[in-house]
């Protein structure tokens, strides 16, 4: 402390004179002063000399000794780990059911489909409990987030064709309308009844939330039931399009084409009767009339009105989309 | 301190010999009033009588025992409320001071009684200056410690001790232009 000096440290010209009025000055503490702290000096001298314990148990504490600081210290930790300790112990405890879900798929492959989406769900996403308690979930538990990405993927398309839909009311917006929320979950909401290319991109996006591998769904079923299907959902006026058809609406390839991939049926149509090949011709699109010839589709399929897409394509065009269905109707 | 807290009675009759002037005039200097002081003086070293058992020399014992006078004076002036007093008090010691320092110069030497009026004239204004100025100059002065230990004395920052060092400086140097 000490070892901190300046220039104002030094005595200068006026601390001199104050030094030499002062020592000028006889004035000091009277002898009784001075004649009881010399008593007191020697009681307490006396004192220490015959209870030292006592004196030493006596004596309080400097103001500047440092072991209040360990004190507080040490309160701060220990009230520091009170706290810990009690929320450790006030927690909520987990729901059982928050296990990861290696059998989601099958869960969506074995539930009745009407049901299977929503129970699934439900087991993937953590209890809102959980969520207030603010407990993680599983490590390889499917959250809300990567949930909602996923359906998000599945959902683009059809949203678009949704609101192409609404653009365009006499092409079916009266049924598209009433479309569910999420296509994605593999069931007709107002029948009630599965439709199979709904159920196959439901079952794809379950297997790319959980990484297990999609179970057998009715898309990879034979043409002959995904027809039996369509034409249930046909015949209730509630029913939304299939995926292809929906996809073949709202001029999405990629997705045509991964539907095809996945085993769609061509023969799926609207409410209707309009396959996807006649939803392309109308729409004047050959690259994805030609996608769907490849893959099987009949260019003499009528609608419910009798509308094929080859009569179709000879009525508005374009000529090259009407050479393509002329050749391929007849091989 | 170590020995009288061995026991040796002579040790502090020596120590207190040594600082007695240096206490007592930087109470009497700041309060201003010879009795109140006096008081002071012994509270001061009855208490370092009783912390001489635990005592442990972390800094020098000048800057303890003037740690001891200084709290000893706030405490008084919290108490008796002298801060406000202070000047009057102060000011009839002074005034009683200059006084009798000029009574005396007129019997005295023509020399003598010059220095003896310069004597009188330090101490009224050393009296004029503001207390937290006068402690400071006081400590540095009467008390011989550094501007560290002022501030560590005064409980306040190095900087705070170092302006109001200067600051009485310069007001001393004023009021004693004429004495230059």
């Amino acid at each position: 402390m000490s070892g901190v000096h300046s220039d104002e440290d030094r005595p200068d010209e006026l601390t001199e004179r104050y030094r030499a009025a002062s020592a000028a000055d006889p004035a000091g503490p009277s002898d009784a002063v001075r004649n009881s702290i010399f008593a007191y000096a020697r009681t307490v001298a006396a004192d220490s000399a015959t209870h030292p314990v006592a004196t030493a148990a006596r004596r309080r504490p400097a103001a500047n000794d440092y072991s209040w600081r360990i004190s507080a210290a040490a309160s701060v930790v220990v009230a520091g780990f009170a706290t810990l300790l009690a929320w450790h112990l006030h927690a909520p405890t987990r729901v059982p059911e928050q296990k990861p879900n290696a059998s989601s798929s099958q869960v969506a492959a074995h539930h009745p489909p009407a049901t299977a989406p929503t129970v699934s769900a439900e087991r993937l996403e953590p209890s809102p409990v959980d969520r207030q308690a603010g407990t993680a979930p599983a490590p390889n538990s499917v959250t809300t987030r990567s949930r909602q990405r996923a359906n998000v993927t599945a959902e683009a398309p059809l949203q678009a064709h949704n609101e192409a839909a609404y653009l365009e009311p006499e092409s079916g917006g009266v049924m598209n309308s009433q479309a569910p929320a999420e296509p994605a979950a593999g069931f007709v909401a107002h029948s009630g009844k599965p439709d199979p290319s709904a159920l196959a991109a439901g079952s794809k996006v379950e297997s790319r939330a959980t990484g297990a591998p999609a179970a057998p769904s009715a898309a990879l079923a034979p043409p002959s039931a995904q027809a039996d299907t369509a034409a249930s959902a046909r015949s209730s006026n509630m029913a939304p399009n299939p995926a292809l058809v929906a996809a073949a609406e709202s001029g999405n390839r990629e997705l045509v084409d991964q539907l095809l991939r996945n085993g769609i049926s061509t023969e799926q149509t609207d409410a209707r009767g309009r396959t996807a090949l006649l939803i392309a011709t109308l729409r004047g699109d050959t690259t994805m009339a030609r996608r769907l010839l490849a893959a099987g589709a009949r260019a003499d399929a009528a609608d419910d009105s009798g509308d094929t897409p080859l009569a179709a394509a000879r009525r508005q065009g374009p000529p090259e989309l009407a050479r393509l269905l002329e050749s391929a109707s007849h091989p | 301190m170590l020995r009288f807290a061995a026991g040796d009675v002579q040790a502090f009759e020596q120590l207190y010999r040594r600082h007695e002037l240096r206490v007592w005039r930087y109470l009497q200097r700041n309060l201003g009033n010879r009795a109140i002081s006096d008081e002071l003086m012994q509270d001061v070293w009855f208490s370092v009588a009783r912390a001489a058992s635990g005592y442990q020399p972390s800094a020098r014992f000048t800057t303890w025992l003037l740690t001891l006078a200084h709290n000893r004076l706030v405490d008084a002036w919290r108490a008796t409320r002298h801060k406000e007093r202070a000047a009057a008090v102060a000011g009839s010691d002074a005034l009683s001071l200059v006084e009798q320092l000029a009574a005396d110069s007129r019997t005295e030497p023509p020399e003598r009684a010059q220095s003896q009026q310069h004597v009188a004239a330090v101490f009224a204004a050393i009296e004029q200056l503001p207390p937290e100025q006068r402690q400071a100059f006081l400590l540095h002065a009467e008390g011989e410690l550094t501007l560290a230990e002022i501030a560590r004395v005064t409980s306040t920052s190095f900087e705070t001790a170092k302006s109001r060092l200067r600051y009485a400086r310069s007001k001393l140097r004023q009021l004693l232009q004429e004495y230059a």
